[in-house]
C-alpha cells in the first residue's frame, strides 16, 4: 500500500485507482455505519476519492494514509447528512438504474443496524476495520477517552440486548 | 447472537452495491481524464460542495414574530431524565440545590401545539447540564425524536461547544449493565433491538444539553443561556424526517458554585513519563493537568495485502477514568462528555484532559483518582471483545492518586 500511495502522490492515477479500490470494503462499511442509503454512501465515497486525490500532496507520511483517508470519508458522510437535511424530498423516487445487491448483504445490513446507533461507527472502526483507539481518535477527532467509553458502552449495550433477547425467548 | 458472532458477520467481505462502484469509477475516470488533459487541479471547485452554514441566531423578537408564545411555568422540581441519567440521589439533589450549582428555570414556549419548558441546569466551572421538557408531541413507537436545528447562545456568544440529545430512558446500571431509568431490565423488540423509552409516564419527553468551555474557568457561572429549537420530527440513522414546523425560544439563568476539590500534586503515573500536576474534581466533571513530554511512537500493523506496515502517532498520558470512593466503590468509567484533551499550546509540555461526567459524584467522598493503565496494544482491557465474556465486568488495574 505504501508503494501505491507513493506512486499516487507522484500523480499516477492508475496507482491511485488501485489504492482506492483496495479500500472499497472499508470505505463502504464505514459509510454505511453513518448513512442508511447506499446512494448517499456512494456520493460520500465518490467525494472522498476526489478529495483524497486533490489533497494527497498534503499527506506527509504514507503510513498515515488509511487513517487520513478515513477522516476525509467520515467528514464527507457528515456533509452528506447536512445536505440531506437541507433538501428533504417530499417524495423519494428510487433510482431505477441500479441493481439491488441482493440477499448477500441483507444479513450484514441487519447486523449493522442491530449495533447501538450512538456507538456504531466507533465499534465498526475498532472491531470490524481493526483501527486502534488512537487511530479512531484521530479519524473522528474525539478524545481517546471518548472512543474507549463508546466502545465500552457499545459492548455493554450488546450484552444487555443479548440478555434481553434470552429473557424473551425463555418467556 | 453473541457479540463475537455479530462482529464476524460484519467482518465478512460483502458485495459492494452497483451504485457505489459506478460512482467511484466515475470519480476515478474523472481523475484519469483530467490528468490526460494536463489539468491536475481542474476538478477542484467543479464538484458539488456541501454548504453547511450554520443558521444565524434569531433574536427573541423574531421567535415571537414566528408564532412562538412564551409563557412562564412554575417549575421547581428536578427533571426526571437528569435525575435518572446522572444518578442523582436525594442527598446529592439537596446539596446541589443548597450550593447553587442547580438552578431551576421558569420559562416555557408554545408553538404548533408543542410546549417546551426550560427545567433546570447544573453548572460547574467548565460544564453546564441543561434539561428541557417537551409536551404535546405524539411519538410513534419505534421512532427517535429529533429537532431539526438547535441553537445555543451564552450571553450572546454562539461559539460554545455543546452536545444535545433526547433522553432515551436508558441509563448505566450497577455492575456495568444498562437498565431503564427506573432500574428495570431492558426490553428488546422482535428484531432484538433494545427499546428506548423517550416518553415518560406523563407523556412528556426530555431534551438534554451539556455545554462545555474547558479552557475558561467559571465561564458559565451566572450566565444567561438562550436555546432555540427549530422544527420537531424524527430521525432515522442519518436523515431528519420533518413533522412539526415550529420555533421555541427558551432562556435560563445558570447557577454555578465553587464546589470542586483541587488536588495539587507532582506524582508520576507508574513508569510512564506522565506527571500529574493538578486535578480539579467537581460533582459533574474532572480536569487534569499533566507534565508530559511530547513523544512520537511507532506501531506495526498488517495491511490488506498482509504486508507489515508501521504507524506513527503521538504518545498520550494515561487518562483519568474515574474515582475510588472512601467506601471502596469504584466509579469508572465516568466519562459522559463532552470532553477535550491535548497540549495547552503548540510549544507547551503541559497536557490537559477535561470532561463532563455521566453521573453526579460527591467529591468529598473521593479517596483516589483512577488513571487507566494502557496495555501494549493501546487498549485498556475493558473494551476487549475477543469472545471472553468475563472481561466486561472485570475491574481493570489503575494508577491511583490519593485525594488528600
Amino acid at each position: 500500500m505504501k508503494e501505491l500511495v507513493n506512486r499516487a502522490k507522484r500523480g499516477d492515477p492508475d496507482a491511485f485507482a488501485s489504492l482506492m479500490q483496495s479500500q472499497m470494503q472499508t470505505m463502504y462499511k464505514t459509510a454505511r455505519s453513518i448513512l442508511s442509503q447506499d446512494a448517499d454512501a456512494a456520493d460520500a465515497i465518490s467525494d472522498t476519492i476526489l478529495s483524497c486525490w486533490e489533497h494527497l500532496g498534503s499527506l506527509q507520511n504514507e503510513e498515515y494514509f488509511r487513517a487520513w483517508m478515513m477522516r476525509i470519508l467520515v467528514n464527507q458522510c457528515y456533509a452528506q447528512i447536512r445536505k440531506n437535511k437541507r433538501t428533504v424530498p417530499e417524495e423519494v423516487i428510487p433510482d431505477q438504474g441500479y441493481r439491488d445487491p441482493g440477499f448477500e448483504n441483507i444479513e450484514w445490513k441487519e447486523t449493522l443496524d442491530s449495533l447501538p446507533e450512538k456507538y456504531r461507527l466507533v465499534m465498526v472502526l475498532y472491531y470490524v476495520e481493526g483501527f486502534s483507539v488512537r487511530q479512531i481518535s484521530q479519524i473522528l477527532g474525539l478524545p481517546g477517552g471518548t472512543v474507549k467509553s463508546k466502545l465500552a458502552r457499545g459492548r455493554r449495550y450488546l450484552t444487555e440486548a443479548f440478555a434481553a433477547g434470552e429473557r424473551r425467548s425463555e418467556g | 447472537m453473541k457479540d463475537e458472532q455479530l462482529m464476524d458477520i460484519l467482518r465478512k467481505e460483502i458485495e459492494i452495491p452497483d451504485i457505489v462502484t459506478e460512482k467511484a469509477d466515475q470519480a476515478l475516470d474523472q481523475i484519469r481524464r483530467e490528468m490526460r488533459e494536463q489539468e491536475p487541479m481542474a476538478f477542484s471547485g467543479r464538484r458539488a460542495k456541501g454548504a453547511g452554514k450554520k443558521y444565524a441566531v434569531l433574536a427573541a423578537v423574531a421567535a415571537l414574530a414566528a408564532g412562538t408564545v412564551s409563557v412562564y411555568a412554575a417549575y421547581s422540581s428536578w427533571s426526571r431524565g437528569m435525575q435518572e441519567e446522572l444518578h442523582v440521589s436525594e442527598e446529592q439533589q439537596r446539596k446541589l440545590e443548597e450550593n447553587g450549582m442547580t438552578s431551576f428555570a421558569a420559562s416555557a414556549a408554545v408553538d404548533a401545539g408543542v410546549t417546551i419548558t426550560a427545567q433546570q441546569s447544573i453548572t460547574d466551572h467548565y460544564y453546564s447540564y441543561l434539561a428541557f421538557q417537551v409536551d404535546g408531541y405524539q411519538l410513534e413507537e419505534g421512532e427517535t425524536p429529533a429537532f431539526e436545528n438547535v441553537t445555543v447562545t451564552v450571553d450572546g456568544e454562539t461559539e460554545v461547544s455543546w452536545g444535545g440529545h433526547f433522553y432515551d430512558g436508558i441509563v448505566d446500571g450497577e455492575e456495568g449493565t444498562l437498565v431503564y431509568g427506573d432500574g428495570t431490565s431492558l426490553d428488546t423488540d422482535s428484531d432484538g433491538v433494545l427499546i428506548p423509552r423517550y416518553v415518560g409516564e406523563d407523556g412528556s419527553m426530555e431534551y438534554h444539553i451539556v455545554l462545555a468551555r474547558s479552557m475558561e474557568r467559571g465561564f458559565f457561572t451566572g450566565k444567561r443561556v438562550q436555546v432555540e429549537f427549530e422544527n420537531l420530527g424524527t430521525v432515522t440513522k442519518d436523515s431528519y424526517q420533518p413533522d412539526i414546523q415550529g420555533r421555541w425560544l427558551l432562556e435560563m439563568e445558570l447557577g454555578g458554585a465553587d464546589t470542586s476539590r483541587l488536588i495539587n500534586t507532582k506524582e508520576t503515573l507508574g513508569d510512564t513519563d506522565a506527571v500529574v500536576t493538578s486535578v480539579e474534581l467537581s460533582p459533574v466533571s474532572i480536569r487534569v493537568l499533566y507534565d508530559f513530554p511530547r513523544k512520537l511512537l511507532t506501531e506495526e500493523f498488517e495491511d490488506e495485502d498482509g504486508r507489515l506496515q508501521s504507524y506513527t502517532y503521538s504518545a498520550e498520558p494515561p487518562m483519568a477514568v474515574g474515582v475510588r470512593l472512601k467506601d471502596g466503590t469504584c466509579l469508572a468509567p465516568l466519562y459522559g462528555g463532552p470532553g477535550t484533551q491535548g497540549y495547552l499550546d503548540t510549544s507547551s509540555e503541559q497536557y490537559v484532559l477535561a470532561y463532563a461526567f455521566a453521573q453526579v459524584i460527591d467529591p468529598d467522598q473521593a479517596a483516589a483518582i483512577l488513571f487507566e493503565k494502557l496495555e501494549e496494544d493501546g487498549g485498556t482491557g475493558y473494551e476487549n471483545l475477543q469472545g471472553d465474556e468475563t472481561t466486561s465486568h472485570e475491574e481493570p488495574d489503575y494508577y491511583e492518586i490519593a485525594v488528600k
